[in-house]
């Protein structure tokens, strides 16, 4: 086995991770106030995009990048205000809700800016730097930093401020964080438009590697399901740790279960390895959710009855 | 229960529908054949919503005879009268569909558990079927039996660790299910029998059948008749079953797990049940499609946009109701599938009616179904005229519905003129529909339909006259004298 490659692969993987890491956290953020999955999360993700993307012939590219974060903003706090509140008790409806918003913008983008793809303006562009025998994309590096710098404010957001910690009430116990006068209605609003803008953020990151296209988000959304799956939907750190492992495990697939299938004596050879990144990612939700259905940093469910 | 005489006369509303949904299919397709096949599936779907109803309420005794011979009369003669082979397998497509929404509902409606994967277990009975048909040629009957049991066989393997799971995280065990399902497919190490990126084409097999049926084999009206009868015995199986005490399990562990423990019902073994048999039917919908498709299947057949709309047609049509699977699947195909396309281009070729018709649903909806329309309504009659206040509101209501309608009419002619492309947005219409649907009636339109059987002309004459002299407001009775608490309260 090859060092280089080995150590080339990890580093390109935690880069995609902290994008899945990114949207799993958006995710997560959501399930633990109103313990649902946003369906329509990557589209509103990619219809911002596009958005922003019509801004930024206009605008430079910083203005474009925070006009856009405020709408996915508004976009997410108008839709838990005029549409979930209105079925928040009732998990099959919030699944079909969920579904409902993901046909809404998948085919309001689809039929608004049309299938052919577009090219995303990247801030820095040019030769990848080269780092002691690594090759890192400077747009990936970019990337990188931004998902990290987000994800620490964040952090700091919900563990030292005052707002921070009223929105990890309501999400932890409703009834009392209403006892204490924390106006939940408006936590959860505002937890659903922090939830959309980092989704508009990821979009726009992943954008000019996946060249922008309205089913853009359908993959990216899927690897930060896996993500969030696995590392506990209750867990924010988990949802990172989660992104990061995904990513690593689909690249190193695509490089090495040639030799695995071959170090096993399996009856049969790989003839085309990519093939099995998106199975093997998916997979391992499915698998992850058989054994240990809570994830690897997720609480299990106690239930009074 | 009194015995009733079969009156020949419809309810109000499901004639009213029955005009309706003439209308639609007159416009939609061939004029009256397209009409005669729109009636025939509204008579089905009276006769199931009837059949299904409780035992003993008007709903299920009114007129079932009248009903149910002028369904079994429609469906049987709906491919001799419909124009071309086209339309006949349209049809069957709606059967087989419905086959496949009856199945999810059945796991989903019924013993609660979220499925949006239901397209793979589909996928799974039908390139089985294909497979055994490409292989080994086997006759129909056999292929069709090897995909329902390879399909209840991943049922059962996915209803393992589903055990462990509820709501949203089985609907991401399914999801992931159903997307990994056509990239499996597709591997080049199993290419030789699911043949890979082009799936399995067959077009020119004729199936070996124990009777001779000579050129029936290839008419696409012997394929309608097979699905229309599958179809049958299907409800009736699921009718059955879920009117027994296997049922009734189902229910109980839908609606309280623990409760259900507490009585007796083994909840593990009905969950695997009942996702066994759910991904049965699934396959055997499958099978289907790979027969009517000409014999043609590829893993895009089967991707996930295939289970969102099953989970679409199941909760417009109404969850937990075997019409308003059969619902989903006439909304599927000839609303989402190719109603807008036809809307399109009528509207495009200058014919408004269309509109002025959902303009004239969405603005009357609007102000005589709503609560708050009705409180101004009873408080400002009275000011307007002492005696026909009511009659004048209603009027008024008229007058706006249909300027409601116009206004509609004109902003999507602007739209669909110069800015939009109906037929890109007919996802956004579905979840538009969708939501609606979910917000406003919870038993979707099967439950709409029970609810509106219940009226008799009789009751639509005393409404009418309440409309036009409502009845005094009954004044609310006089609250008793408080009763002194009891002096000392004991917990």
């Amino acid at each position: 086995m090859d060092f280089d490659t080995l150590a080339q692969q990890i580093v390109s993987g935690v880069m995609t991770g902290s994008i899945y890491g990114l949207l799993a956290l958006a995710m997560v953020m959501i399930f633990q106030s109103t313990s649902m999955f946003n369906f329509g999360q990557g589209e509103m993700a990619t219809f911002t995009t596009f958005l922003a993307w019509g801004l930024m012939l206009h605008v430079p590219y910083g203005l474009g990048f925070a006009l856009a974060v405020v709408i996915a903003f508004f976009i997410g706090a108008g839709l838990e205000r005029g549409l979930i509140r209105l079925v928040e008790d009732n998990p099959m409806a919030l699944i079909i809700v969920g579904l409902g918003i993901f046909l809404i913008f998948n085919s309001l983008g689809g039929s608004i800016w049309g299938p052919e793809p577009h090219s995303f303006p990247q801030p820095f562009a040019g030769a990848p730097i080269k780092f002691i025998g690594l090759t890192i994309g400077k747009h990936n590096l970019y990337l990188f930093v931004v998902a990290m710098v987000l994800t620490s404010v964040l952090y700091f957001f919900f563990r030292f401020t005052k707002l921070g910690l009223a929105m990890r009430v309501t999400a932890a116990n409703r009834t009392a964080a209403e006892l204490m006068g924390i106006p939940t209605g408006l936590m959860l609003m505002l937890g659903w438009g922090i939830a959309a803008a980092l989704g508009a953020v990821a979009g726009m990151l992943v954008a000019p590697i996946v060249v922008l296209t309205p089913a853009m988000m359908f993959f990216v959304l899927l690897f930060s399901f896996a993500a969030a799956v696995l590392g506990g939907l209750d867990s924010a750190p988990g949802a990172i740790l989660g992104g990061f492992i995904v990513a690593i495990t689909q690249n190193l697939v695509g490089v090495y279960i040639d030799d695995w299938v071959n170090f096993l004596h399996l009856p049969f050879d790989i003839e085309d390895p990519n093939q099995y990144r998106d199975i093997v990612a998916i997979g391992l939700i499915v698998a992850v959710l058989a054994i240990r259905p809570r994830g690897l940093l997720g609480r299990p469910l106690v239930q009074r009855v | 229960m009194q015995e009733r005489k079969v009156s020949l006369v419809p309810a109000p509303i499901e004639a009213a529908a029955a005009v309706f949904i003439g209308y639609f299919f007159w416009f939609l397709a061939d004029g009256w054949k397209g009409a005669f096949i729109g009636l025939a599936a509204w008579a089905a779907v009276v006769v199931l919503t009837r059949l299904t109803a409780p035992l003993g309420t008007r709903q299920r005794t009114a007129n079932l005879a009248l009903w149910l011979g002028l369904a079994v009369g429609f469906v049987a003669a709906a491919p001799f009268i419909a124009s071309g082979d086209f339309r006949t397998t349209q049809m069957a497509t709606m059967g087989y569909l419905a086959i496949g929404v009856l199945s999810l509902n059945f796991l989903t409606g019924y013993t609660g558990q979220a499925s949006i994967g239901h397209s793979a277990f589909m996928g799974v009975g039908a390139f089985t079927a294909a497979i055994m048909v490409q292989q080994w040629d086997a006759p129909m009957i056999l292929a069709m039996g090897g995909g329902v049991l390879a399909a209840a066989t991943l049922g059962f393997l996915v209803g393992l660790p589903a055990l462990r799971l509820s709501g949203p995280y089985l609907a991401i065990a399914t999801l992931g299910l159903a997307v990994i399902f056509a990239p499996f497919l597709k591997l080049n190490e199993i290419a030789d029998y699911t043949g890979g990126r082009g799936g399995i084409n067959l077009f020119s097999h004729t199936f070996s059948f124990p009777i001779d049926l000579g050129d029936w084999l290839n008419d696409s009206r012997w394929y309608y008749y097979l699905t229309v009868i599958f179809l049958g015995l299907g409800v009736l199986l699921l009718f059955n079953m879920l009117n027994s005490a296997v049922g009734r399990s189902f229910r109980a562990v839908r609606d309280n797990e623990i409760a259900a423990a507490a009585t007796g019902v083994n909840v593990s073994s009905t969950k695997l049940t009942a996702f066994t048999i759910s991904s049965a039917f699934a396959g055997f919908a499958g099978c289907l499609l790979f027969i009517l498709s000409n014999r043609f299947i590829s893993p895009e057949s089967f991707s996930l946009f295939l289970g969102i709309e099953f989970l679409m047609a199941m909760s417009i049509g109404g969850v937990a109701s075997i019409p308003g699977s059969l619902i989903g699947a006439f909304f599927l195909v000839y609303v989402y599938r190719e109603g807008l396309e036809t809307i399109s281009t009528q509207t495009e070729g200058g014919s408004n009616t269309w509109l002025m018709l959902a303009g004239a649903a969405l603005g009357g909806g609007l102000l005589f179904g709503s609560r708050w329309t009705a409180a101004m309504g009873r408080k400002y009659a009275p000011l307007i005229h002492q005696r026909y206040g009511q009659a004048i509101i209603a009027l008024l209501k008229l007058a706006l519905t249909v300027a409601i309608a116009a206004a509609f009419t004109w902003l999507v002619r602007l739209a669909t003129e110069d800015l939009l492309d109906l037929v890109a947005l007919r996802s956004a219409f579905a979840g538009v529909l969708l939501i609606i649907v979910i917000l406003f009636l919870p038993y979707g339109m099967a439950g709409l339909i029970m609810m509106v059987q219940m009226l008799r002309w009789r009751d639509l004459l005393a409404i009418l006259r309440h409309l036009v002299q409502p009845p005094a407001e009954p004044k609310p009775p006089t609250p008793p004298e408080p009763v002194p608490a009891p002096a000392a309260a004991t917990d």
